[in-house]
């Protein structure tokens, strides 16, 4: 180790550098840091694992509960908006400035559309009666155009 | 050392050199705290002195290997394989004490003339000194390429990298302070370039 032999340096030797132990409170301080890092990942691993699992079972749900159903639902809402413009197209084809008149079809139609709303049924049959209407109400459209509705009226009834 | 704080060991010969068995790279990967701490106690004297010997302080020494290991932790699934273990590490440890180098102001633009006026005050009693208090008398950019060209085994191409130098800074560097360590320059700044 000692470069000198006669009092003046020799020649420096780089292998002859004395190697020094670090202070042993250093490798606890390591150990340390690496059980909290460790820790916290594990955290994040649960906090994540169960955010995933909760996102997954929320798309699960939001696809059993809207997957299939939610055209139809929009079908369905889409006919009640027809039916209500084919309603207002009934009543001005009625000249009639009041209420406009209810046929027994087209009430029990009503019926049964209230009736499935009343037992939540699916979008499918809700759908179908409101198309039911529809046709109905075209119909009547049709007819009182034509004035056979003015002649028989006798099954309608004011709304 | 002079603080007291590290205590001088038997000279490890192989230090970064030992090799890294895989099951304990594995184990260390997967977050084994037991593989994690067998890595230290295998690398861990060579990392502090690499250190130790560029920046001369042990507490600073101390930092860097801290840092280091705790990068580790998370960088070891960033370790390919493609070089040794040791090599892999001993880069991570050579950037982290030349990130700290450049951090400190008398690091910059200081080396010609801390190197002209090394030894200039050594009397027979100074001459006493060993290796290491020879090296420690070096500006620390000079003690970082002497360390890293002549104990780690670097060359002047990775010095070059290191410093955002020439190849010919680095070897010039290394030949003057290799010159003022040999004893062979007294208060002069002239040198030659070394190979690598």
């Amino acid at each position: 180790m000692t470069m000198i032999e006669s009092g003046k340096p020799q020649r420096f030797d780089a292998s002859a550098l004395p190697t020094f132990a670090p202070d042993p409170a250093l490798r606890a301080r390591i150990l340390a840091s690496h059980a909290k890092q460790q820790q916290s990942r594990r955290v994040r691993f649960a906090v994540g694992s169960g955010a995933l699992a909760a996102s997954l079972a929320l798309v699960a749900v939001m696809l059993v509960h809207r997957g299939p159903t939610a055209p139809l639902a929009e079908t369905a809402s889409a006919a009640q908006v027809e039916s209500r413009g084919l309603e207002l197209e009934w009543q001005r084809a009625m000249h009639s400035g009041s209420a406009p008149v209810v046929t027994p079809r087209l009430r029990a139609i009503d019926a049964q559309l209230q009736s499935a709303y009343d037992r939540g049924a699916d979008a499918r049959e809700v759908s179908a009666l409101w198309a039911r209407r529809n046709a109905a109400l075209r119909q009547l459209i049709q007819v009182s155009s034509e004035g056979i509705v003015a002649a028989n009226d006798s099954g309608m009834t004011r709304l | 050392m002079a603080d007291g704080n590290s205590q001088r060991v038997e000279s490890s010969p192989i230090g970064f050199a030992q090799i890294l068995d895989e099951v304990t790279l594995q184990r260390a990967r997967r977050g084994d705290a037991n593989a994690f701490a067998a890595i230290y106690d295998r690398y861990g004297v060579a990392c502090y002195n690499l250190a130790l010997r560029i920046l001369g302080e042990p507490s600073a020494a101390q930092d860097i290997v801290h840092d280091v290991f705790v990068r580790l932790i998370t960088g070891l699934r960033g370790f390919r394989g493609d070089a040794p273990f040791g090599a892999w590490l001993k880069r991570m440890v050579t950037n982290a004490t030349i990130d700290t180098l450049r951090g400190r102001q008398r690091f910059v633009d200081v080396e010609d003339e801390a190197l002209s006026t090394f030894g200039a005050a050594t009397d027979d009693a100074e001459d006493r000194v060993d290796a290491w208090s020879l090296l420690m008398r070096l500006p620390p950019r000079a003690r970082a390429i002497v360390v890293l060209h002549e104990v780690e085994g670097y060359t002047h191409r990775e010095l070059a990298e290191w410093f955002g130098q020439s190849e010919s800074y680095s070897k010039s560097i290394l030949a003057r302070a290799l010159a003022q360590l040999h004893g062979r320059v007294r208060g002069t700044v002239g040198g030659k370039d070394d190979d690598d």
